[in-house]
């Protein structure tokens, strides 16, 4: 059974090539794209001391009311200055981070998930099924989905978990869509008849065959969905259907800053910054993400 | 020999930068292709015919594919200066190419019609002269609609697909339908020059034949030039001019078909191991002659001839030297079996 | 033919498209020995994929029944279908398209493997890939290497190991070397008469090609709209070729040699019938030189006109 059948050189050369593998590449060539390497240290800053202030810095501080400390300017103690309640500025916009943070990745976790079930369902098996889950999510996208996390907020109440889960549902369509059309157009792809031929299960060709060959946009979508949806959590915070003074969160931040915005702009503008460079930060890692998973570099 | 040159193609290289090291695919390639003439390009798996045809459109992959040295002119014209803007103006409306693949130049989630009338539609409004204004295109469209459908009906039945089914999608095509589709979407603008790579690949024998009729009409109507990439040698021999045989990114061989053809002649090495591999109709022997071995790697090709390792006719000096080209009118041979006399 | 391995009796697979219902299998009788290979040829679209899937039963047919070893497969279910697959197995047309681009070699050849449980731990999938390597020529040091780094001869090399993983009685080849060119294409048949000799594997081999099919098969089927014309030994079909669609084929084959451009090339005339709801009749009379009145109206069945040749055409009902 073993007997060498063919006469060729192929055996003869020798195994000098050392490989990379795909995550390897992939991220060789993000690093190569220098907005989104700034993208990625912005986020990596914000995320580490985010997670370091909660050891430094005691929570009580940071929502304890200092009326004595109100409304001073930027100095070496208060880097950002004190806020309309004499709080550190400083220390509310970077516990933010967390929260802001949080809600960001959990809701799109949970978007990709949901949605991604849903529209691996509808695409791979198409015919019926497929129609009644598009017109649901049809009817969904008519809505547009700030407008429809509202709705959501309005009708289960304000709170973290709330929002969290308004701004989750309000994703999920677009999330179906992108995995409907990347399923439908690979699973009618030779080699996952070659799958099937071979006797896999259904289970193992959606997940091992067909959806890591929908990977590429699902990824660049979800990066730059991050930035999206800490702009609608703020958004919200900010016209009071999300998390709750005193949470320092970034939107709750900007509506108490707003009362002094005239006098001291800088209480509007640091969590203003804020939320703009980490949707900046996304979309920058989500933009060189699509070029370093995009087919023609290999 | 009719016309004039239409593309020149002087000493091009071409590299891929990849992870594992630079593959040199076109180490110096020189072709003259004139008006009305079909060029054979005839070689093995990585023998760089793609590359070639890629070189000529510009569209080889962005960040790792690059041309090194070399032009290619193209009716007096040097592509390789010209920017995206000018070149676009170029595919497919001077020069078009079909695909090797069928599948990955097909939108899987297009109908074939939709695809088809795409591009007659991108194709008039441009021959008008018309600016890519959406209002006017859109206008253009309610106009001629049935006139583009009729034309697309006209080219599908033309590559032997009844009109009935140009509403479906590719997937639901066998795989050499697809092929069809994607010559039809090539000859439809009527360039000057058509590139087609391998575009029979997948095509029985009688549909074959119909579609090398029509490029043969076209060739003659139109004085379309052709450069057909294949391994067939039988539809080589039955309609191109010229052959050059490639092998890891040189000409090692150039003629008319009937130099090359002719088994009298003196000829490489390696095109003689091409025409012994072909299974034969009239020879009763099951057991095939390929060439032994396999092509060099093409990170790190040998400096002599790329040949010598699967040769059977190797000499030392084939180890240590590049053979030069050696000429008698056309024809051209690198080999230092015949580097002995000045002439072939 | 006591020997029969698989048998299929009246297949037929019929499409829904927007037009209507599209045959594109329709009534095919076909049988494959044991250790024999069996060589499916015909135009581009009638129907040879189609049938190859049937066999295996990758799509559902409409009627008919495919038979392994006197087993109806088709009434199986689905455990008892993957037991059934370790017998069978495909070779694909497009040596590009059917290697996942996500896997690298030992992946894909070992996928067969882990799908059906044929490993107990990860040494004995490696030296089960290696092996498998060794058999078909791929060169170890290939094993990490993702498919699109690798040539069409090689990839196709992938294709056959992955076959051959699971030990199977019977192969479908479809088109496996018309992506290929000549030299690589007559490695890989080579192979594959190799493993054949070795190893007893029966093959469907289906191509466009019949010159290849001359070197590789024993018995030829011809397809035509989905149906078969004619089934002919190999010797037959190139001495006596019956139906005029058969003689039209050979006729057109383009020989590398320069002669063929003297004389003009042999193009069928007339209108191709749409497979999509056919009339009953003869599906080649409208590009037939021979039509006649009684080509139109009924089917025509497949006679047996000698031992081991049989056609379907009016000419030469008895
Ligand atoms: N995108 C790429 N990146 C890296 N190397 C490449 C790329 N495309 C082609 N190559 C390499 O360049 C060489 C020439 O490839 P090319 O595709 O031009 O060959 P070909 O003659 O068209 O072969 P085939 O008959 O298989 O189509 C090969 O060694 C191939 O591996
Ligand atoms: N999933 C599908 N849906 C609808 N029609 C289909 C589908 N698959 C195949 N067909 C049709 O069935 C017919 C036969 O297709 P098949 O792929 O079997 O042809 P083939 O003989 O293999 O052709 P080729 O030599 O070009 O590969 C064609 O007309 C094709 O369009
Ligand atoms: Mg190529
Ligand atoms: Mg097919």
């Amino acid at each position: 059974m073993s007997k060498k059948l063919y006469d060729g050189l192929e055996s003869k050369e020798i195994n000098r090539i050392k490989k990379k593998s795909q995550v390897q590449f992939v991220l060789s060539h993000l690093f190569k794209n220098r907005l989104a390497v700034a993208g990625i240290l912005f986020l990596s800053i914000m995320i580490i001391s985010s997670i370091a202030i909660g050891f430094l810095v005691d929570y009580k501080v940071i929502v304890k009311h200092d009326l004595r400390n109100k409304l001073l300017g930027v100095s070496a103690r208060y880097w950002f200055g004190t806020d309309g309640f004499g709080r550190n500025l400083f220390y509310r916009i970077i516990y933010g981070a967390r929260i802001s943070l949080m809600i960001g990745f959990v809701s799109v976790a949970g978007s990709t998930v949901l949605g991604g079930t849903i529209g691996s369902i509808a695409g791979y098996y198409g015919g019926k099924l497929d129609i009644i889950i598009m017109r649901f999510i049809d009817i969904q996208m008519a809505i547009p989905s700030t407008l429809f996390a509202i709705c959501i907020v309005s009708v289960l109440g304000t709170g973290i978990t709330n929002l969290l889960l308004a701004i989750m549902i309000a994703d999920i369509p677009q999330f179906a869509l992108i995995f409907r059309s990347s399923v439908m157009s690979v699973k009618n792809s030779e080699f996952v008849e070659a799958a099937r031929s071979n006797g896999c299960s259904t289970y193992r060709i959606i997940f091992r065959h067909i959806l890591p060959n929908c990977m590429g946009p699902i990824i660049v979508q979800a990066t730059l969905n991050l930035g999206g949806v800490i702009l609608t959590a703020a958004s919200l915070s900010f016209i009071g259907l999300g998390v709750m003074p005193p949470t320092p969160e970034w939107g709750v931040i900007l509506t108490e800053g707003q009362e002094y915005m005239r006098d001291f702009p800088t209480l509007v503008i640091f969590p203003g910054l804020a939320i703009m460079l980490t949707v900046l930060a996304c979309n920058f890692i989500g933009d060189g993400l699509r070029d370093a998973l995009d087919p023609k570099l290999k | 020999m009719n016309g004039n040159p239409l593309l020149e193609i002087e000493d091009l290289f071409t590299v891929y930068n990849t992870e594992i090291g630079v593959v040199k695919a076109i180490n110096g390639i020189s072709l003259q292709l004139r008006e009305g003439m079909t060029l054979g390009l005839v070689g093995e798996t990585g023998a760089g015919k793609t590359t070639t045809a890629l070189s000529i459109m510009r569209l080889l992959p962005e960040k790792t594919g690059k041309v090194i040295k070399g032009a290619i002119k193209f009716e007096g014209k040097n592509l390789l200066d010209l920017d995206e803007f000018e070149m676009e103006k170029i595919r497919g409306k001077e020069i078009s190419m079909i695909f090797q693949d069928p599948l990955s130049s097909l939108n899987p989630i297009m109908t074939v019609a939709d695809q088809i009338e795409e591009v007659l539609m991108i194709h008039q409004s441009d021959k008008k002269k018309k600016s890519y204004n959406f209002l006017q295109n859109s206008q253009l469209f309610l106009r001629s609609n049935t006139k583009i459908e009729r034309k697309t009906d006209e080219i599908l039945e033309l590559v032997g697909i009844s009109s009935d089914r140009k509403r479906e999608f590719p997937h639901q095509f066998s795989g050499g339908m697809k092929q069809r589709v994607s010559i039809a979407m090539a000859l439809i603008c009527n360039p000057k020059l058509i590139i087609a790579d391998e575009p029979t690949t997948a095509l029985d024998v009688t549909i074959q034949a119909q579609v090398i009729e029509i490029m043969e009409k076209l060739k003659q109507q139109l004085n379309t030039a052709m450069i057909l990439i294949t391994h067939d040698l039988g539809i080589v021999a039955s309609i191109c001019d010229e052959i050059a045989i490639m092998y890891a990114g040189e000409i090692i061989e150039f003629g008319t078909v009937e130099d090359i053809f002719d088994r009298n002649k003196k000829h490489h090495p390696y095109t003689q191991g091409l025409f012994d591999s072909i299974p034969r109709l009239d020879d009763d022997k099951p057991r095939l002659k390929p060439i032994r071995g396999l092509m060099p790697d093409p990170t790190d090709l040998p400096a002599s001839c790329k040949f010598h390792p699967r040769c059977d006719f190797c000499m030392d000096i084939c180890t240590k030297q590049n053979p030069l080209p050696l000429k008698e009118q056309m024809h051209m041979i690198r080999c230092h079996l015949y580097s002995g006399s000045k002439e072939l | 033919m006591e020997n029969v391995l698989i048998k299929t009796v009246d297949l037929k697979k019929y499409f829904k498209t927007p037009k209507g219902l599209l045959h594109a299998v329709d009534g095919v009788n076909i049988t494959v020995e044991s250790g024999k290979t069996l060589g499916v040829v015909g135009e581009s679209g009638c129907g040879k994929s189609t049938l190859g899937r049937l066999v295996l039963r990758l799509i559902e047919p409409t009627s008919g029944e495919v038979l392994l070893k006197d087993q109806n497969i088709l009434k199986y279910n689905s455990r008892e279908m993957k037991k059934y697959r370790l017998h069978m197995q495909m070779i694909f047309q497009d040596p590009y398209a059917s290697l996942n681009p996500r896997m690298s070699v030992t992946d894909i050849i070992a996928e067969p493997l882990i799908a059906n449980n044929l490993c107990k731990n990860q040494k004995e999938k490696n030296e089960k890939v290696k092996e498998l390597m060794d058999i078909v020529g791929l060169a170890q040091r290939y094993s990490n290497s993702y498919p699109h780094e690798l040539d069409g001869g090689r990839r196709q090399r992938i294709g056959v190991a992955r076959a051959l993983a699971v030990d199977p009685d019977f192969i479908v080849c479809d088109e496996p070397v018309s992506a290929l060119d000549v030299s690589i294409q007559a490695q890989i048949l080579n192979l594959l008469m190799d493993l054949q000799d070795q190893q007893k594997i029966a093959y469907l081999f289906i191509t466009h090609d019949l010159s290849v099919v001359k070197h590789i098969s024993q018995t030829i089927v011809i397809m035509y709209l989905g149906q078969c014309i004619e089934e002919v030994s190999n010797k037959e079909l190139f001495h006596n070729p019956l139906h005029p669609y058969t003689q039209a084929l050979l006729s057109a084959i383009p020989i590398p040699d320069l002669s063929s451009r003297k004389h003009p090339r042999y193009i069928i005339k007339g209108e191709v019938t749409s497979p999509i709801e056919p009339e009953p009749g003869c599906r080649f009379r409208t590009r037939c030189p021979h039509a006649t009145t009684s080509c139109i109206g009924r089917d025509i069945p497949l006679f047996e006109v000698e031992k081991n040749h049989k056609v379907a055409c009016v000419l030469f009902e008895r």
